[in-house]
């Protein structure tokens, strides 16, 4: 269902953890906090449930208000109807898994008969028909996030709340989850708030992301676009940015000036060409992604534009190498080559190039 | 790992290796099997297992003899009281562990305080101060009402006065294992509850105490056996009404002339057996309903809000420490510090010209306190260094050797858990009397508690013992180091404050004991709570009270320190 939060404020004592924070949810969208540890995510998500009571804000599922600081409305968790999957799956280990996932039935009245049959259709949704009379403290974690989430399923909620849910999986069921997890949720038309510090599964299951930072939103947009133009280099270190550097404007190219800027990298005498056009003395951070950095082993036709560097360390990955080089009289710079090519060895010299087009001129 | 030498030099070097394993088995037999056995072996002869007497013939009519009518009410009454009080212990317990756990109750760590509070004064002293306060007509509570135009209706000379005190001064236990419970409940468990659309009452019945159930079925066996294997309390304010308890009919089988030690043994093999089976029960059913709530991701604890009912549940927590601890004081000190034993109101109680502090002088100084308290810190002290020891070298052979015997060892020694303090003392009385080096001395004290205190020093010892990798062993001897150089250097520097937390613990409990000493002691070797008693049975109630002032305040400052110094939070401190 949609949901709007608006101005939403949660504070600790003294320490704001979620900061004049607005958000909207559209009807059966899958939204991603994304964020780095402490930022404020699983606070929001305990305010939209009902589990933590913010200092300020308004919180609006469907048409109902269910929290507005100033009228004194605050719906309490149980009677909200949102779905919660636990960052530790809170699977009760008295029950077993069928009584688990009958317990929000049973909380709502429904006839007995009628909670055998949701049960049995919701565990087989998520793949655990034959599980139910198990008892539940002795389920592998995968199948502890599939019965956190029938629970919650089988209550209908308004909307799920996810946080975390992959994170204590492995990564190779962490990615087969990831993909049933997102079709579930579309064949069900579930609106979801998703929760995790994982980019490249926020990439993968988002409708739109929203990065936090400090309690505040630094950027909300589609995967794609958020991908393609971060808005900061904070969101840009956060999608997989390796190589950022503080640097300052020095001149624009170009007959007209509009053909790019060139930004000098703080403290080195290296100077990159970025596509876009910055004011001249501003301070701005160098972005560029690893795979978008050319390594090419001899000297380049167009020198001004190439760096020299050396290889620090290779790790071979398979379908790519990922380097880490010293460019000469400058920082670090990490690159990613494609293809399964023998590495090249520590110590080689190699010249660098990155499109002006692939560099990003960001703010903090 | 093939050890060439231990072969080569055969016979000789195997019994070497066999004597650790041999000198532990033959202490433990001593203190444990021989007086069990010599109890068993007692109430099934017709004559007194006293030296010099002749063997007896087989009998069961010592057993026969328990089902007179005295002896069947006895039983009744044991059943009764206790399980009325381990109601009563667990509703007290659990309440106050859940306030003061997973709640935002004002006043947070007194209310935990309050949860262990009584045992500073221990059942006997208990009981000793509620006879003052509640007996029938005289006691305290009943003047102060008459006082105040009510009716005078407190009788603790009751079974539901039993119930009343026992119940009182067992909650802590409940306390103590349902609170560390609570405590490390995954909080994330009820909030899912909350969102999956419970109410608090479903939340709190459905979920958080049926999570803590092995926590509280384990608190409930402890205490029935702690409450039926009780003394003092059926004792003090049961006999005075001829309301007897096995313990207490065990104890006027062997003092009122003429004594019937053979019914006595039988009547304490009964009480055995029963707290045998609950105890093997308990770990059965410990054993098989072991809950893992605890997550590996650290996680804060979000306290409940009670809202308009903060301030109720911090009274009702109040009115605890008011029924366990400070009524009681109040009323040792109306009757220590008092020149005349009787008041007749509650002005009286409160003029300034009625106190004086003669009676608190004159046991101050008394040869028999100075004795007794002397006595009780020279057992306490003893058994916490006899016991110490031997407990680390079991401990050390059990979890650090693969030595044979390990299992019987760790299994006798959680034998005295099953056994009641009353029948240990009945036990080491029939086995010791022939040796007059032992018994009439402060040393068979001193064993007897080693012995009774076996499981816990035990427990506490190789708890901290598993702590200890040994991988951190190992790698010493890796580098170079000797076996006994490795226990020096590594293993005794790292369990030390663990051996010591223990050793205090064995010295408090022993100190608080007076079930294990009653059967043991002679004139010479009372201990302080043996002079409290007897004090009492002679019915000089102000000394009582006066010497009661000083143990207790002898045993908070003891249980303070150890807390404070050395963390000893081992259940039952
Ligand atoms: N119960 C609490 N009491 C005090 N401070 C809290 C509490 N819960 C959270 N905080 C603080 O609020 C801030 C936001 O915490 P939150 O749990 O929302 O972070 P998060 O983004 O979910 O982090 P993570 O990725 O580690 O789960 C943190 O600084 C945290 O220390
Ligand atoms: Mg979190």
């Amino acid at each position: 269902m949609e949901t709007k939060v608006r101005n939403l404020t949660v504070k600790f004592g003294g320490h704001v953890a979620v900061n004049d924070l607005s958000l909207d949810i559209a009807d059966g969208e899958m939204l991603v906090l994304l964020g780095p540890s402490g930022c404020g995510k699983t606070t929001t998500m305990r305010s939209i449930v009902g589990l933590q009571k913010p200092a300020a804000g308004t919180i609006t599922i469907g048409d109902e208000v269910v929290f507005d600081a100033r009228r004194g409305i605050n719906v309490p968790a149980n009677d909200r109807n949102i779905g919660m999957v636990f960052q530790s799956y809170a699977i009760w280990p008295h029950l077993t898994v069928a009584q688990n996932v009958a317990f929000p039935l049973r909380m709502q009245k429904v006839p007995k008969a009628e909670i055998r049959e949701r049960v049995a259709e919701v565990l087989a949704s998520v793949g655990l028909q034959d599980f139910g009379p198990r008892g539940a403290s002795r389920l592998s974690g995968g199948q502890m996030q599939r019965v956190a989430l029938a629970r919650s399923l089988a209550m209908r909620p308004r909307m799920l709340l996810l946080d975390e849910p992959l994170s204590n999986l492995d990564a190779k069921l962490r990615e087969r989850l990831r993909y049933e997890l997102r079709e579930l949720q579309q064949s069900l038309g579930m609106t979801a708030i998703y929760v995790t510090h994982d980019q490249s599964e926020a990439l993968a299951l988002a409708d739109r992301i929203a990065v936090m930072r400090d309690g505040v939103i630094e950027q909300l947009a589609g995967p794609v676009d958020m991908y393609r133009n971060p808005r900061t280099s904070f969101v840009a270190d956060f999608l997989g940015v390796d190589n950022i550097f503080a640097a300052r404007v020095t001149g624009h190219r170009g007959p007209d000036g509009s053909h790019g800027s060139v930004a000098r990298l703080d403290g080195s005498a290296i100077d990159i060409t970025a596509a876009a056009v910055k004011e001249v003395g501003s301070p701005a951070y160098v972005c560029i992604r690893p795979e978008d950095v050319v390594l090419t082993p001899s000297s380049p036709r167009r020198p001004e534009d190439a760096l020299a560097a050396t290889v620090v360390s290779a790790s071979f990955l398979g379908d790519r190498t990922r380097y880490h080089l010293a460019v000469e009289d400058g920082p670090s710079l990490f690159a990613v080559a494609p293809g399964a090519e023998d590495p090249l060895a520590p110590g080689a010299k190699v010249f660098t190039r990155v499109p002006p087009n692939k560099v990003q001129l960001l703010d903090d | 790992m093939t050890d060439n030498r231990v072969n080569a030099s055969a016979p000789a070097a195997r019994v070497l290796q066999r004597l650790p394993l041999a000198a532990l088995a033959a202490i433990l037999v001593v203190l444990v099997v021989v007086p069990m056995g010599i109890l068993l072996y007692a109430s099934f002869v017709d004559v007194p297992p006293r030296p010099g007497s002749p063997p007896g013939d087989f009998t069961v009519d010592n057993y026969a003899a328990l089902l007179s009518a005295g002896n069947r009410a006895a039983m009744l009454n044991t059943l009764v009281i206790g399980l009325g009080a381990t109601l009563f212990a667990l509703v007290l317990g659990c309440g106050l562990a859940w306030l003061a756990a997973r709640t935002d109750v004002p006043f947070k760590s007194l209310v935990q305080t309050a949860g262990i509070m009584p045992l500073f004064l221990s059942s006997l002293v208990g009981a000793l101060a509620w006879s003052l306060l509640g007996s029938p007509e005289q006691g305290y509570l009943n003047i102060v009402l008459r006082d105040l135009g009510l009716p005078d209706f407190v009788n603790v000379y009751s079974i539901p006065g039993l119930i009343f005190v026992s119940g009182v001064y067992y909650a802590p236990y409940s306390f103590l294992l349902v609170y560390s419970s609570l405590s490390l409940l995954n909080p994330e468990l009820e909030e899912a509850a909350y969102v999956h659309g419970a109410r608090f009452r479903h939340v709190l019945g459905g979920i958080t105490f049926k999570l803590v159930t092995p926590a509280v079925l384990g608190a409930a066996t402890l205490t029935l056996v702690f409450i039926m294997e009780n003394f003092p309390i059926p004792q003090v304010l049961g006999s005075p009404e001829g309301i007897h308890t096995l313990p207490s009919q065990i104890y006027r089988l062997m003092a009122t002339a003429p004594s019937q030690p053979n019914q006595a043994s039988a009547a304490g093999a009964i009480l055995l057996v029963i707290t045998a089976v609950m105890v093997f029960v308990q770990r059965r059913v410990l054993a098989t309903r072991e809950f893992v709530t605890v997550t590996g991701k650290g996680f804060t604890p979000r306290p409940r809000e009670l809202g308009r009912w903060r301030w109720p549940a911090f009274a009702c927590a109040m009115l605890y420490v008011l029924a366990a601890v400070m009524l009681p004081l109040f009323a040792l000190v109306q009757s220590a510090f008092r020149a005349n034993p009787y008041t007749t109101g509650i002005a009286a109680m409160f003029r300034p010209e009625s106190f004086e502090t003669e009676v608190m002088a004159e046991t101050l100084e008394s040869e028999e306190l100075q004795q007794s308290l002397l006595n009780s810190i020279a057992v306490g002290a003893g058994a916490a260094f006899a016991g110490g020891l031997l407990y680390l070298a079991l401990a050390y052979y059990v979890h650090r050797t693969k030595e044979p015997g390990r299992r019987f060892l760790s299994y006798v020694a959680m034998w005295p858990a099953a056994v009641p303090a009353l029948v240990i003392g009945l036990g080491f009385l029939w086995t010791w009397t022939r040796f007059p080096i032992i018994y009439g001395t402060l040393a068979i004290l001193v064993l007897a508690f080693v012995g009774h205190l076996l499981p816990q020093g035990f427990q506490g010892i190789s708890s901290s013992l598993i702590q200890v990798h040994p991988d951190l062993e190992e790698s010493a001897r890796v580098c170079g180091a000797g076996k006994i150089r490795t226990v020096w250097e590594i293993l005794i520097p790292l369990v030390r404050t663990g051996v010591i937390a223990t050793m205090l613990l064995i010295f408090i409990l022993s100190m608080r004991e007076l079930s294990v000493a009653i059967f043991l002691f002679t004139s010479d070797t009372q201990v302080l709570s043996i002079s409290i008693y007897n004090a009492w049975e002679g019915g000089r109630l102000p000394p009582v009270a006066a010497m009661s002032l000083v143990y207790i305040a002898f045993l908070f400052v003891l249980t303070f320190v150890s807390r404070r110094w050395f963390g000893v939070t081992n259940r039952g401190v």
